[in-house]
């Protein structure tokens, strides 16, 4: 009896860390992500139709040094209606949980950048924000 | 014979409750009433005349007849209107047939959000730009209006964005009064208002 008890009691466990782990691969990614981006691209990364760009489907859409700028310098081009603002205080290591977290789990891409990849392409759009 | 007691209570039980839901009461007129010689005056939406994003001037007749939910927000603004435009898009979608029902929202900084600007914004929502309006005009008579509409707003230059305002979607009858609201980010509360939604045009096809 109090063996089958206990056996119980390691499936709930095996069941409920299951879950858990379930949940979001990039947890670092995903607090920042929904703390900064999620108020305008939605939690979900759905986007508002044209006006806020889903971000669950954006594998193929831009690469992943775009992504890196766009997320620490915005988006403010003369065409744009809306700006998207830049985020100065993000570390490159917040940069690269929340690229992370929208390729591997808003897009379900299994490439994974590195602190050094990421920091390699922030540093080439720095010099190309100063040419223009 | 026992058994058939049970199914009959039952079956009491589930008529009694069909029922109930059926007469459910009305929705309240929600705000200051006052009741003068007699006749009781419930709060109305005031006298407004404001531009929609085609640059033709609404004012109160153009939406008597209609029920409308109503919010404010403005284009630049990085908190919480995205989630309650989101949240709008969603009312859009569920009332897209209905001819009774308009949707109406408020730019609260107008010198920005002109008509072409917000021509543009809702053509970026793809949406039928008779059935959703996006009125601006004078500011302070936008910042009047607001008030009848239970919002809250204030410039304040430490906000993002530069406003304060509050994300409520207020739902108006035909005849001007509020009749329910919702916090618009939060699916949940948009949930129930759509049931609020239902049951006032339920009301209207009853009578
Ligand atoms: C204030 C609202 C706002 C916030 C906050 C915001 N964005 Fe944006 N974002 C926009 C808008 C608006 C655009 C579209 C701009 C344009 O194309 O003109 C955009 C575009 C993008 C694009 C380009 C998408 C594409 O397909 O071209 C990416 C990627 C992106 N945002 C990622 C992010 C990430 C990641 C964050 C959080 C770090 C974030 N955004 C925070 C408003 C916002």
């Amino acid at each position: 009896m109090k063996a089958t008890r206990l056996k119980f009691i390691f499936l709930a466990f095996v069941v409920f860390f299951f879950f858990s782990c379930n949940e979001a691969k990039y947890m670092q990614g995903k607090r920042t992500y929904d703390m900064v981006c999620a108020d305008c691209h939605m939690e979900d990364g759905s986007g508002v139709k044209n006006l806020y760009p889903a971000l669950k489907t954006i594998n193929t859409s831009i690469t992943t040094s775009e992504l890196a700028c766009i997320i620490r310098y915005g988006i403010n081009k003369e065409s744009s209606l809306i700006k998207m603002p830049p985020n100065p205080a993000l570390k490159s290591v917040d940069i690269t949980n929340i690229v992370n977290y929208i390729l591997g789990d808003l897009n379900g891409s299994k490439e994974e950048y590195t602190l050094n990849e990421i920091e390699v392409m922030l540093e080439k759009c720095k010099e190309a924000s100063k040419e223009q | 014979m026992k058994l058939s007691i049970v199914y009959l209570t039952l079956l009491i039980l589930t008529y009694v409750s069909c029922q109930s839901a059926q007469t459910k009461h009305p929705l309240p007129k929600l705000g200051h009433t006052i009741i003068e010689q007699g006749d009781t005056i419930y709060h109305t939406i005031g006298q407004f005349n404001l531009l929609s994003q085609d640059s033709v001037q609404i004012g109160n007749s153009d939406l008597s007849g209609y029920i409308y939910v109503s919010d404010f927000f403005f284009m630049n603004c990085p908190t919480i209107c995205p989630i309650v435009m989101k949240q709008m898009l969603r009312l859009y979608k569920k009332y897209e047939a209905n001819p009774s029902v308009k949707l109406v929202s408020h730019t609260l900084d107008p010198k920005r959000d002109t008509p072409s600007a917000l021509k543009q914004y809702a053509n970026n929502l793809e949406i039928d730009h008779t059935k959703w309006l996006f009125l601006t005009g004078d500011k302070e008579h936008i910042y009047d209006i607001k008030d009848d509409y239970f919002i809250a707003a204030v410039e304040d230059s430490e906000a993002p964005g530069g406003i304060t305002h509050s994300g409520q979607i207020i739902l108006v009858d035909k005849k001007g009064h509020v009749r329910s609201f919702a916090e618009g980010t939060d699916p949940m509360k948009v949930e129930h208002l759509m049931e609020d939604i239902d049951q006032l045009l339920k009301e209207y096809e009853s009578n």
